[in-house]
C-alpha cells in the first residue's frame, strides 16, 4: 500500500501540488512564529560596548514583581558599593562599574547629534582605540567618538542630565561597534550626570587569567544575593547595554504565540480543506481501488501515506522560508521600534523540531479526516459516471459544527461581559477562528442559502449565463461550497482582524484624546527635563496650570500572596501603568474624576487608584497598598484619592517626584499645560517656546499635534500586528486560489461539453465567471458574518459601541479583493482550458 | 440449486426511500453454473447495472439473498465482503478501469498484492501471455489501446484464479475489432480455466458470444436463449424495447 502512495504521488504530483503549497505556508508561518518566540525568550543582544568583560552584572529585570512574568519597566540600578564586594571576589581580576546618560550635543543651542555618555573606566571593557588626545581628567573633559566628527581641542555644549554645560574634548576614540555615538566622561563626573547618586547600571567583571567566566558567574552569585541583580555571561550580556529593560522580548513572545496559534488554526483549516478536495476529485479512482479489492482500511491506510509523504517534504522544506520570514520580521520589528533592533534572531531545534511536529499532525488531522472521506468511496461509482457528491451532513459533521458554535458564542459572551477595554482582542481573535469552523462545515447548506439569496439577481442581470451557472451551483453545491470556505476565511479573517486592531487604535486615541486636558506639552528632546523646570513653566505667562507627567508601569500584589516569601506560591502580580503628576495642577491637566477623596493631596508618599483597582486589593482611602514601582523599589504610598475612569482605564495616579527617581533616566518627561483664560494656544505655545533659550532641546506641543503625535506612536506599535495580519490572510488567500484552481482545471472535460453543445468560448467563460461572483459573494456575506461576529462583542468590550472604528475602504477593499481574486482564479484557468480542442478535452474526463 | 456458483434469491433493491423510490430490481430470482459464460441484457433502465452490484457484493440488496460459493453476501461486514470479492471474484469493467500511476504488470499483480501475498513470476507470466501482453508489461495504461487496455484489465480479474468474473459492458467503449478480440479472449479463458462469467451488455453481437442470455426488464427476469445467435438476440431485444416503451420510462441504468 506504501509502494502504491508513492507511485500515486510521484504520478499525480500535480494532484498532491495544493496540498503541498498549503503545508508548506502553515508551516512556514509556524515556523517563523517559533523561531520568534524563541528570539523572544533569548533576547539575544551580543555585547557591543561591554564586549571586553566576560562576566556583566547588571539589575536583574526580573528579580521583582515575582510571578508576573515580566519584566520592570525601568532599569534596575545596582549600588555602588557592589562594585568593591565584587572585586574582592576570588578570580575577579578587574570590576569596572559602568553608567549610561544620554548626553546630546548642541549646535547653536538646537540638539544635533544624540549620543550616549559614560564614564571613562568602562571604556576599556569595549573594543575602543584611542586615536588622539587623552583621557579626560577635569569634570568638563569629555572624549568623544570619532563618528561625531569632533576633533581634539573643540569646545562643545552638551545636553546632560536636563540642562546645557560646556565641555571640551580632549580625546578621540574610535569603535569597531555599530554602537551608537559614545561620549566618555570622567568617572566622578559620569556618576554626577547620571542623576542616580551612589547608584551604577552595570559592573563589567574581568576574571583572572584561567578562571572560567561561567564558574566565575555561579561564584558571583554568594556576593549578589540580597541585591536586585544578576551576573550574565555569553549574549545574554548585551541586556545590560540597552538602556531601560524594554527589549521587547515579552512582547515578541506574546505576539510569535498569537499569531503561531492563529497560523496553526489555519492550517488545519486549509491543510484539510485543501486535502479534502484532492480526495474528493479522485473518488472514481479510489472507487475502482475499492472494487478490485482494495479494503476501507487498505484506502485509509494508503492516503495518509500520501499525505504523510507530502507534509514530510513540505514542513522539511518549510525550514528554509520559515528561517527567512523570522529573520525579516525580527528585522522589520527592530526597525520599527517594537523590539531592540540589537535582538538577534535565534532558531534553535526546538523551534523547528516543534514548527515540523505540528505541521505534520496538522497534515495528519487533516488526512485522518479525508483518509475516512476516502474510505467510504462506494464501488460501484467506478462503474457509473463519477457522480457529483450529494450529502455532506453527518452527525461528526453537525456536532463538531455546534461544538465551534457554541465555543465562539461563549466566547462572544465573555467578551462582551467579562472583558473590558483593549483586553478584549485577546478573547475576540481567536473567536474569529471557531466562527470560520462552524460556518465552514456548515459550508454547502449556508451556501445553498447563499444560492437562492442570489439566485435572482444573477440570473435577472446575467441572462443564460446566469441561468446555467446557478443550475451547477445547485448541482454541485459540496464542490462550490469547499470554494467558498476559503473565500470565507480570508474576507472574514482580514475584516476581523484589520477592524480589530482599527478599532484598538481608534480607540486608545480616543481615550487619550478625552483624558488630556492640556492645552500645550513641553517635552524634551534630549531624554527628559530636570523636575524643577515645572516651576519655570508656571510661572510663564498665559500659563494657568502645569502638571509634571510620567509615565511608567508597577506592580500591585493581590491580597492573600506574599510578596517577600520568595520561595513560596508565586503569588498573583499585576501590572498597571502609572501616571506621576503633580498633585497642584492634576485636576487642570488631565481628565480623571475623582470619586472619593482628592487629588490635591497627591503629594509625599501617595498614591490614587480607580475605584475597580482598589477594590480589587481591598485598599479604601486612608490606607497604604504595597507597590512595586518600575524599578523594583517597594513602597507603601497612602491612598489619597479614589477615581473612576473610562472603561477598561486602569491608569494609577502618583505625585511625580516619587516616580520620577524611578524613571530609567530620572529625568522629567513632559510638562502638561493649561492656558490662563483669554490666553489662545498659540500665544500660549509662543511663550512656552521661548524658555527654549536656557533649555536646549525643548518641545512645544499643542493639543492638536500630540493627538497626532500619539496616533503615530500608535500606528508604529500596531504595525507589527497589520503586518502578521497581512501574513495570516495572506495565507487564506493562497488557499482561496489553490482551491479555485484545482476545482475548475477539473472542470476541462465538462467545458468542452459546453462547447460541442454548441457555447462559445465566451460563454462558457461568462458562466465562470458568473459562477465565481456567486463563490466570491457567498464567500463575502460569510465572511462579513464573521466579522460582525467577532467585532460587535468586540466593540461592546472595548469602547461601548458595537460599530467597530476605522475606514470603511477596508471593507470595499477586502470586497473587491474577493471577488477580483475569484474571478481571476476561476476564469483565467478556465481561458487556459478552453485553447484544448473540445473534441481532445472531452474525453480527458480524468 | 446444487452446483451453481452465483445464487440470487428474490432479490429487490431500492434507490431512494422505500415507498417513493426506485425499484431496480424488483424480485430476482436466478442462478449461474460453475464455468458458465451468461450475458445479461435488457433496454436502458431494466436493472442490468443494478443487478451486477448486488451478484458482485459491490452493494447490498434491500432484501433478498446473494449466495456466492454458497456464502451469504448479506451477513458479512464490509472488510470480509471486500475480502471475498478480492479472492472469488473478478472484474473488467467498461472503461477507466486500469490505475493510471501504475505499470500493466502493476495493475495486473495489484489484486494480489492488496490481499498481501506475493505475485508467483511463472503466475503472472502465464496471465499476461495469455491475454497477450507478454511483451508490454512496463507500459503504462496511457501507452496502450483501448482494447490493450482491456486485456490489461481481463489480466488483473485472473490473476487472483476467481471463481467469477463479472464484466460490465466490456466491450462498450471498443470498436467492432477490438470488442470481437476481448469477447474471444473471455470465451477462451471460460473454457480453458473452467471459470465463470456474468457479463452485461446491451450489444447482440457481444451477448452472442455467450452459452446463455438472459433478458431483464423493469427489474425482473422476462426470459433467456441458450446457445444464442445475434440475430436470435436482437430479435428478442426490439421486442423488449418495444415493451418498454409503452410504459412510463424509470429513468435508473
Amino acid at each position: 500500500m506504501i509502494r502504491l502512495a508513492l507511485r500515486t504521488l510521484r504520478f499525480r504530483t500535480g494532484g498532491f501540488v495544493a496540498s503541498f503549497i498549503a503545508l508548506l505556508f502553515g508551516a512556514t508561518i509556524v515556523m517563523a512564529c517559533g523561531g520568534l518566540m524563541e528570539t523572544g525568550i533569548r533576547t539575544a543582544i551580543p555585547p557591543q560596548r561591554l564586549a571586553g568583560a566576560p562576566i556583566v552584572v547588571t539589575g536583574d529585570q526580573s528579580s521583582g514583581a515575582k510571578g508576573s512574568g515580566e519584566d520592570l519597566a525601568e532599569r534596575v540600578r545596582l549600588d555602588a558599593g557592589l562594585v568593591g564586594s565584587i572585586a574582592a571576589v576570588p578570580g575577579v581580576a578587574a570590576a569596572i562599574p559602568d553608567v549610561s546618560f544620554p548626553a546630546t550635543l548642541l549646535h547653536n543651542g538646537e540638539p544635533s547629534t544624540p549620543s550616549t555618555g559614560h564614564g571613562w573606566d568602562s571604556a576599556r571593557l569595549a573594543p575602543y582605540t584611542m586615536t588622539s588626545g587623552a583621557a579626560p581628567s577635569t569634570a568638563d573633559d569629555v572624549v568623544a567618538d570619532t563618528s561625531l566628527g569632533l576633533k581634539v581641542g573643540d569646545e562643545i555644549r552638551l545636553a546632560v542630565a536636563g540642562g546645557a554645560r560646556d565641555f571640551h574634548v580632549v580625546g578621540l576614540v574610535s569603535a569597531k561597534t555599530a554602537d551608537p555615538a559614545t561620549m566618555f566622561f570622567t568617572d566622578r563626573e559620569a556618576d554626577t550626570l547620571l542623576n542616580s547618586p551612589g547608584k551604577v547600571d552595570s559592573i563589567g567583571v574581568v576574571p583572572t587569567q584561567g578562571t572560567n567566566a561561567d564558574t566565575l558567574a555561579q561564584q558571583l552569585t554568594t556576593v549578589l544575593s540580597g541585591h536586585q541583580a544578576v551576573a550574565l555571561t555569553g549574549d545574554d550580556r548585551g541586556q545590560a547595554e540597552i538602556t531601560g529593560s524594554v527589549n521587547g522580548g515579552d512582547n515578541l513572545v506574546a505576539l510569535a504565540g498569537v499569531f503561531g496559534g492563529l497560523g496553526i488554526a489555519i492550517a488545519i483549516f486549509v491543510v484539510g480543506a485543501t486535502l479534502g478536495l484532492s480526495i474528493q476529485q479522485r473518488q472514481r479512482e479510489l472507487a475502482l481501488l475499492r472494487a478490485i479489492g482494495t479494503t476501507p482500511r487498505q484506502l485509509r491506510r494508503m492516503v495518509l501515506t500520501e499525505v504523510i509523504a507530502v507534509a514530510v517534504l513540505a514542513t522539511g522544506l518549510a525550514y528554509f522560508p520559515g528561517q527567512a520570514a523570522g529573520r525579516w520580521l525580527t528585522r522589520q520589528m527592530g526597525a520599527n521600534g517594537v523590539i531592540s533592533p540589537a535582538i538577534q534572531f535565534h532558531q534553535g531545534w526546538i523551534p523547528t523540531v516543534s514548527a515540523v511536529g505540528i505541521g505534520l499532525l496538522t497534515a495528519l488531522l487533516a488526512g485522518f479526516i479525508a483518509a475516512n472521506r476516502a474510505a467510504r468511496a462506494k464501488p460501484t461509482e467506478a462503474l457509473a459516471e463519477a457522480a457529483l457528491p450529494q450529502h455532506w451532513v453527518s452527525w461528526l459533521r453537525i456536532t463538531a459544527a455546534l461544538a465551534c458554535l457554541g465555543g465562539a458564542t461563549a466566547l462572544a459572551i465573555v467578551t462582551a461581559t467579562v472583558m473590558a477595554g483593549p483586553v478584549a482582542a485577546s478573547t475576540a481573535g481567536p473567536s474569529s477562528v471557531l466562527w470560520a469552523c462552524a460556518l465552514a462545515l456548515l459550508g454547502p447548506g449556508l451556501f445553498r442559502l447563499c444560492t437562492a439569496v442570489f439566485r435572482w439577481p444573477l440570473r435577472t442581470f446575467t441572462g443564460l449565463a446566469g441561468y446555467v451557472a446557478v443550475l451547477n451551483a445547485k448541482a454541485a453545491k459540496i464542490r462550490m461550497a469547499g470554494a467558498v470556505v476559503p473565500n470565507m476565511l480570508a474576507t472574514g479573517m482580514a475584516i476581523a482582524m484589520v477592524y480589530l486592531q482599527t478599532t484598538s487604535v481608534a480607540d486608545a486615541d480616543s481615550a487619550y484624546v478625552a483624558s488630556l486636558r492640556a492645552d500645550a506639552v513641553v517635552a524634551s528632546s534630549t531624554g527628559g527635563l530636570p523636575t524643577g523646570f515645572v516651576d519655570t513653566v508656571r510661572r510663564t505667562p498665559g500659563v494657568a496650570a502645569a502638571s509634571a507627567f510620567a509615565t511608567t508601569s508597577g506592580y500591585l500584589t493581590e491580597p492573600g500572596g506574599n510578596s517577600d516569601d520568595k520561595h513560596q506560591d508565586e503569588p498573583d502580580v499585576e501590572n498597571y501603568p502609572i501616571q506621576g503628576i503633580s498633585a497642584d495642577a492634576a485636576a487642570q491637566t488631565t481628565a480623571t474624576t475623582v470619586a472619593q477623596g482628592s487629588l490635591t493631596r497627591l503629594t509625599g508618599n501617595t498614591i490614587a487608584l480607580p475605584t475597580g483597582i482598589a477594590a480589587d486589593y481591598g485598599a479604601a482611602l486612608g490606607q497604604t497598598i504595597p507597590i512595586e514601582l518600575g524599578d523594583g523599589t517597594r513602597l507603601n504610598p497612602t491612598v489619597v484619592a479614589l477615581l473612576t475612569g473610562q472603561r477598561g482605564d486602569d491608569t494609577i495616579l502618583m505625585p511625580a517626584d516619587l516616580v520620577i527617581p524611578h524613571l530609567t533616566n530620572g529625568l522629567l518627561p513632559q510638562i502638561l499645560v493649561t492656558a490662563a483664560p483669554g490666553t489662545s494656544t498659540a500665544q500660549l505655545t509662543a511663550n512656552l517656546a521661548a524658555l527654549a533659550a536656557n533649555q536646549p532641546g525643548l518641545v512645544v506641543e499643542d493639543r492638536a499635534a500630540l493627538a497626532g503625535q500619539f496616533a503615530d506612536q500608535q500606528q508604529t506599535s500596531e504595525w507589527i500586528n497589520y503586518l502578521l495580519v497581512a501574513m495570516i490572510v495572506g495565507y487564506a488567500v493562497i488557499s482561496l486560489i489553490n482551491t479555485l484552481v484545482m476545482t475548475t482545471n477539473r472542470r476541462r472535460a465538462e467545458f468542452a461539453l459546453h462547447r460541442l453543445v454548441g457555447s462559445t468560448k465566451a460563454q462558457v467563460l461568462r458562466m465562470v465567471s458568473v459562477e465565481g461572483l456567486l463563490v466570491a459573494s457567498s464567500g463575502i456575506v460569510l465572511g462579513t458574518v464573521i466579522g460582525a461576529a467577532v467585532l460587535v462583542p468586540f466593540g461592546y468590550a472595548a469602547s461601548g459601541s458595537p460599530m467597530p472604528h476605522g475606514p470603511w475602504w477596508v471593507y470595499f477593499a477586502v470586497v473587491a479583493g474577493a471577488i477580483g481574486l475569484s474571478l481571476a482564479a476561476t476564469v483565467l484557468p478556465t481561458w487556459a482550458a478552453l485553447r484544448t480542442p473540445a473534441v481532445e478535452a472531452v474525453g480527458s474526463g480524468d | 440449486m446444487d452446483g451453481e456458483i452465483v445464487r440470487l434469491h428474490d432479490v429487490v433493491k431500492i434507490y431512494g426511500s422505500e415507498r417513493s423510490g426506485v425499484r431496480a430490481l424488483d424480485g430476482v430470482t436466478i442462478g449461474f453454473r460453475p464455468g458458465s459464460f451468461t450475458a445479461v441484457m435488457g433496454p436502458s433502465g431494466s436493472g442490468k447495472s443494478t443487478f451486477l452490484h448486488c451478484a458482485a457484493g459491490l452493494d447490498r440488496p434491500t432484501s433478498g439473498s446473494v449466495l456466492l460459493d454458497g456464502q451469504e453476501l448479506s451477513a458479512l461486514s464490509e472488510r470480509k465482503l471486500t475480502e471475498l470479492r478480492r479472492a472469488r471474484i473478478g472484474f473488467v469493467f467498461q472503461a477507466f478501469n486500469l490505475l493510471p500511476a501504475l505499470t500493466v504488470l502493476e495493475n495486473v499483480t495489484l489484486p494480489l498484492r492488496l490481499a498481501g501475498r506475493r505475485p508467483k513470476r511463472a503466475a503472472v507470466f502465464d496471465v499476461l501471455a495469455r491475454v497477450g501482453l507478454d511483451g508490454k508489461m512496463n507500459r503504462r495504461p496511457s501507452e496502450l489501446s483501448g482494447g490493450q487496455q482491456q486485456r490489461v484489465a481481463i489480466a488483473r480479474a485472473l490473476i487472483t484464479r476467481p471463481a467469477v468474473v463479472f464484466g460490465d459492458e466490456p466491450t462498450g467503449a471498443l470498436d467492432t475489432g477490438t470488442s470481437r478480440e476481448v469477447l474471444s479472449l473471455l470465451r477462451e479463458t471460460v473454457r480453458q480455466a473452467g471459470l465463470t462469467v456474468i457479463m452485461v451488455t446491451h450489444d447482440p453481437v457481444a451477448a452472442a458470444y455467450a452459452d446463455r442470455v438472459v433478458f431483464l426488464a423493469d427489474g425482473r427476469f422476462v426470459g433467456e436463449l441458450d446457445s444464442p445467435t445475434v440475430a436470435g438476440v436482437a430479435e428478442r431485444m426490439t421486442h423488449l424495447g418495444a415493451m418498454a416503451q409503452q410504459r412510463i420510462p424509470s429513468g435508473v441504468a
